[in-house]
């Protein structure tokens, strides 16, 4: 530590540059389809909410109408939405077989965006209701898919805690009131999402070709 | 010292830019985000159509500042399923061409026209530049990335004609942005000429 302390301006810097140089050669390999992050069940599950879109679509559209329609419906998404998605992901891991979600979640996703886009004003009730059936159906979703692999458990409450962290964070970055600029930037969110939304559906009505 | 430095930004360079890796050849395929955010800004017909969306918005100023850009990806998605599905439009091209041309004289000239009938025109042109990227777009892929990466480099390009008109507020930017109007006015009326021809 001492001798490091001592170190000349020079010396710190030829230190730099082969630490940089190091961290160039010393890349990881690409495993592109492999996977073996070595993450454990818990963050795999988390994951998996992440990577995917559709769902990850869905939560940023409830928050983003959530905090439209007040402070309240804000509090009470960080915790109806993750719970609701953990107890439908509960009831998915006894499923038999994969739940077939694309058309489900993409229309939901999409009527979510659109109402914000139109900046409807649900009320508390409403807003924690649609919250609430999001939440159990893609949780049902994202457990029968779990269902198939091993540490299901720990990965569905991976994935209800990356639920929770994402809400919690929205919600409270973009809590009410909001400047004007911010409200038109949720309603030009929302019709990102429910335009990306429609596409989708245009591509799943089209079938692959 | 300095001599053994030199080299270091070139190969912290070079390391921002590897090749590719292609795992998955995208032959036929949406080929997701990238491939969806330089689907719309790679036509200049519909670029200048983008932005003169934003342009006029800052024009007609609020609420239609940003009514039009939240009404246009809505209805342009529309355009857009119905091109997917295949549902012909008759003369989206000329239409394509008529918009750039139309948006550019409403900036050019700075007609304040009402919110209603500005939505509505817009939403019109939006339907035909939906239905033009629904029918050009690859299939398979991944189709939602694709889409949100298309619809998000919409925004933006009306986002860059929003920035432009606010430059209204400086001196000289209100003939800045009317011959912004009026370039694309002319590159409308140049995709005009050739799709009639």
């Amino acid at each position: 530590m001492n001798r490091l302390g001592r170190l000349s301006r020079r010396g710190w810097r030829a230190l730099a540059a082969v630490a940089a140089m190091v961290s160039l050669v010393a890349v990881p390999p690409a495993l592109a389809h492999a996977l073996p992050a070595g993450l454990g069940a818990v963050l795999k599950g988390a994951a998996q909410l992440v990577f995917s879109p559709a769902d990850l679509l869905l939560v940023c559209g409830l928050c983003a109408l959530a905090v439209q329609n007040g402070a309240e419906p804000g509090s009470r998404l960080r915790l109806v939405l993750p719970t609701a998605w953990l107890m439908g992901g509960a009831v998915g891991l006894g499923l038999p077989a994969k739940l077939a979600t694309s058309w489900s979640s993409t229309v939901a996703f999409t009527l979510v965006g659109l109402l914000v886009a139109l900046a409807v004003p649900l009320g508390q009730r409403l807003t924690t209701a649609l919250a609430g059936v999001g939440g159990l159906v893609c949780g049902l979703a994202h457990g029968s898919a779990l269902a198939l692999h091993s540490g299901a458990p720990p990965a569905l409450a991976g994935g209800a805690i990356a639920v929770a962290l994402i809400t919690t964070t929205l919600t409270l970055a973009l809590r009410p009131p909001h400047p004007g600029w911010m409200r038109v930037g949720l309603r030009v969110v929302g019709s990102w999402i429910a335009a990306s939304g429609l596409l989708s559906l245009g591509w799943l009505l089209k079938g692959p070709s | 010292m300095k001599r053994f430095l030199a080299p270091l930004p070139l190969g912290l360079l070079l390391a921002l830019v590897p090749a590719a890796a292609r795992a998955h050849a995208e032959h036929g395929h949406g080929g997701g985000f990238v491939a969806g955010f330089l689907h719309p800004i790679s036509g200049p017909d519909h670029v200048v159509a983008m932005v003169a969306v934003g342009l006029w918005g800052a024009v007609l100023g609020p609420p239609a500042l940003w009514v039009l850009p939240v009404a246009f990806p809505l209805v342009m998605a529309f355009g857009g399923l119905l091109g997917l599905l295949g549902i012909p439009i008759p003369g989206v091209e000329i239409a394509i061409a008529v918009s750039g041309l139309v948006l550019g004289l409403m900036v050019l000239f700075e007609v304040k026209a009402p919110l209603g009938l500005a939505a509505l025109l817009v939403a019109a042109f939006a339907v035909f530049h939906g239905h033009a990227h629904g029918s050009e777009l690859p299939a398979g892929g991944d189709a939602l990335a694709y889409s949100l990466a298309f619809v998000i480099a919409t925004g933006l390009l009306h986002l860059v004609g929003i920035l432009l008109g606010e430059t209204r507020r400086w001196p000289g930017g209100r003939r800045f942005v009317q011959a912004a109007g009026a370039l694309v006015a002319l590159v409308g009326l140049f995709f005009l000429e050739r799709a009639l021809a």
